[in-house]
């Protein structure tokens, strides 16, 4: 929360209020930026001249202009890089600037709203140059009110006269003249904005209110942060944005998801680490509260206008799902160094994880530890960090987490329950692409309601309409569907039903690694009339059985995550760089020279890409830029299955050869 | 440079019911492109850092342990 006064306008009435939404600066957290960018009508796109466009820069003009409709403006950072490194003549330099720039607006033009005039221009004053680390940088306007020529800032740099750059360029004054100049206010934001990021009906009294960003309409707004400060004993500050109505410290807030009501202790605006408390925060702003905790990127409303009907309540529209690349992809084990603080272990973690949703963490009951798994080795290295200042833990080398899949479809197999009083018939098949996507995007959830998940199967994914009304459940990019009709006594297992297939799929038949890509269904079930015969395990037995004699004959194998992989390295380097990603079972897709640099893009699996960042600095000294993120996953190479599969059992105290049905076979179902 | 620090005057700009000189905005980076410097001056101007500090000491910077 941040106010100025137009350096130009002085004597203006009211000064600018600028309330900043933080972002952190690695990828691993791509889901805190993507809401911290639906929070903000705008966004300063920063790049350092020297490294040019880099994957991040791209997933952020992307995830900024393209899924949250921020306009942008570019700063261009570093300059004095350009000069003092790259030994650039103020001509090339500008040549350099020219070229960021171009190709900024390439990426912006390829997201950007449609009928949007969205891109920069220096000439316009949407981009500016300069250096943060010096302090000073300009937009065009500002140099030719100070009659200043680039080759005169250059020249100022060369004499080494940072104070004069300093005095005369403050790198205040461009960047408060861009947001000024360029950024809509919320007003003008709400209008194209909420029609894009808001799920609900633009016609009902709540969608009129959101696209004015009324403070007079109902409350509703998002949180968009959680934020646990480390010198406050790690109470957790909720930063979010009013997007219609008045938000007042005496209201409740209903949470949409979490389907809670909960009490404000606390309300106002963020100073850095602090609460400035207001009372009452009107739409188009920022808030800061404490009183309570839950998952950022949370929807909430007025408690009291919460319909009493239960139906009526699933209906409550919420914002369009942020798609997280929320995959685990590493893990490592945490355990606490002293065994008596196992639950407070519990309790901090799960604190981190609200903050940070892409992560997810399960308990080891056999080793009693915590796994902690996300989509990046940092993400996971510094929640590691996080959780040792509370809790004392010891935490394992990193992990890689693999998937199970499976490639053609079952016969069924009929199983019983182990006290042989209950029946199951099922098959397995892979998940088709689309309906794969809809789960990933968020679109096809468990939560969601019947009808309007076979809507969207339906109409997206094909689905037979009756069909797409019996799913049971939907678990990480995996189904469970129903292909009986008329069940007896199904509404008694059901939730066992449920809890043993994602018990199964989050530790398959391979290797225990999770599954993906599954639809099973079930076309026959006996369940018995008497509850005594229906209990967990029972239901639990002839469902792994089934699931798994199933899965091993739908011809499984494990994938492994692969990570895109760019890098920009010196010229007459690349072909070191290239042998290296080559060497660890990686491959090339583009090699593009940009001027001094080249730049080799590929990808790479997840296990190979831990060591090779030093081998790739060492063999360019250090000259090379590295930029990674998760691609997807692939089958495992046939030469190398066997041996990781054994590995991974080995590592997880299973039998240490290759799965098969043994196990099971004593549940198959006979008629007598 | 006009800055403006006064609680006060927050609270009356975030309650007002003008909307033309308010911004919320993100910025957003590569890895070491320079966000929390830059953000650090925006807070220097705005009087919430102390001018020295400025570039110093990432205040803002999340991924701080």
């Amino acid at each position: 929360m941040l106010a100025f006064q137009d350096p130009r306008h002085p004597d203006d009435d009211e000064p600018y209020i600028f309330q900043l939404n933080d972002t952190p600066g690695h990828i691993s957290f791509t889901g805190e930026v993507s809401r911290a960018l639906r929070g903000s009508d705008g966004a300063i796109i920063l790049v350092d001249a020297l490294e040019g466009i880099m994957t991040q820069t791209e997933t952020n003009i992307r995830l900024a202009v393209g899924e949250e409709f921020c306009k942008p403006v570019l700063f261009i950072n570093k300059v004095d890089r350009l000069i003092s490194e790259l030994k650039l003549s103020p001509k090339d330099t500008f040549e350099k600037i020219d070229k960021i720039t171009r190709e900024v607006n390439e990426l912006i033009k390829k997201v950007r709203p449609e009928g949007s005039d969205w891109s920069i221009d220096f000439a316009k004053n949407s981009v500016a140059v300069g250096s943060a680390k010096h302090g000073w940088g300009f937009t065009y306007e500002i140099l030719l009110e100070k009659k200043l020529k680039p080759q005169d800032v250059f020249a100022k740099y060369n004499e080494g006269d940072i104070m004069w750059l300093r005095e005369n360029l403050p790198l205040d004054e461009p960047i408060l003249r861009m947001v000024v100049d360029h950024l809509p206010n919320p007003i003008d934001a709400a209008k194209y904005r909420i029609p894009h990021i808001w799920g609900g009906d633009l016609n009902s009294e709540l969608g009129q209110a959101l696209q004015k960003s009324d403070p007079k309409g109902p409350l509703y707004g998002m949180i968009t942060k959680i934020f646990l400060d480390p010198k406050k004993n790690y109470q957790a500050t909720l930063i979010g944005r009013v997007f219609s109505g008045t938000f007042d410290q005496t209201d409740s807030i209903y949470l949409v998801n979490s389907k809670t009501s909960n009490r404000v202790k606390r309300l106002g605006v963020m100073e850095i680490t602090d609460i400035l408390d207001i009372s009452s925060i009107p739409a188009g702003n920022l808030f800061a509260l404490y009183g309570f905790i839950c998952p950022s990127g949370e929807t909430f409303l007025a408690a009291d206008k919460v319909p009493k009907d239960k139906d009526e309540a699933e209906k409550i529209p919420s914002f369009e799902k942020i798609n997280y690349a929320c995959r685990a992809v590493v893990s490592r084990s945490i355990k606490p160094k002293d065994p008596h603080d196992l639950a407070k272990l519990g309790e901090v973690v799960g604190k981190w994880l609200q903050a940070d949703p892409t992560a997810e963490f399960r308990l080891n009951k056999e080793s009693m530890e915590y796994i902690l798994s996300g989509i990046d080795p940092l993400q996971i290295e510094i929640l590691t960090k996080r959780i040792n200042n509370q809790v004392k833990i010891e935490i394992g080398e990193p992990i890689i987490v693999y998937r199970e899949k499976i490639n053609k479809k079952s016969k069924e197999y009929h199983t019983k329950s182990s006290n042989s009083h209950n029946r199951l018939l099922l098959y397995v098949e892979p998940l088709d692409k689309k309906t794969e996507e809809l789960i990933d995007l968020g679109k096809i959830t468990d939560l969601q309601n019947e009808k309007e998940r076979a809507q969207i199967l339906r109409e997206e994914a094909g689905w037979d309409a009756k069909e797409a009304r019996r799913i049971v459940d939907v678990y990480k990019g995996n189904l469970l569907v129903n292909g009986t009709s008329g069940l007896q006594r199904f509404d008694r297992v059901k939730n066992d039903l449920v809890s043993s297939f994602r018990n199964w799929l989050e530790e398959c038949i391979i290797a225990k690694e999770p599954a993906m890509g599954i639809r099973a269904t079930f076309t026959d079930m006996v369940i018995h009339e008497d509850p005594r015969h229906t209990q967990f395990a029972q239901t639990a037995s002839m469902a792994y059985s089934a699931l798994s004699l199933a899965m091993l004959e739908a011809d499984p194998h494990l994938y492994e995550p692969i990570q895109r992989i760019d890098i920009k390295t010196p010229q007459g380097t690349e072909g070191g760089v290239s042998s290296i990603i080559n060497k660890h079972r990686g491959r090339i897709h583009n090699v593009i020279p940009e001027g001094e640099y080249v730049r080799v893009q590929g990808q790479i699996p997840a296990a190979e890409i831990i060591g090779i960042a030093d081998e790739i600095r060492s063999s360019t000294q250090g000259r090379a830029f590295f930029g990674y993120e998760f691609l997807g996953f692939e089958k495992v190479p046939g030469s190398l299955e066997e041996d990781v599969i054994l590995e991974i059992r080995k590592r997880k105290g299973m039998p240490e050869s290759m799965p098969n049905t043994k196990s099971w076979e004593r549940f198959i179902y006979k008629r007598t | 440079m006009v800055k403006v620090k006064d609680p006060e005057v927050i609270a009356r700009l975030v309650t007002s019911g003008s909307y033309e000189k308010k911004r919320i905005f993100s910025i957003t980076a590569h890895i070491d492109h320079g966000k929390t410097t830059a953000t650090d001056y925006l807070l220097r101007r705005a009087g919430l850092m102390r001018p020295e500090d400025a570039g110093q000491l990432q205040m803002t910077d999340s991924d701080i342990v």
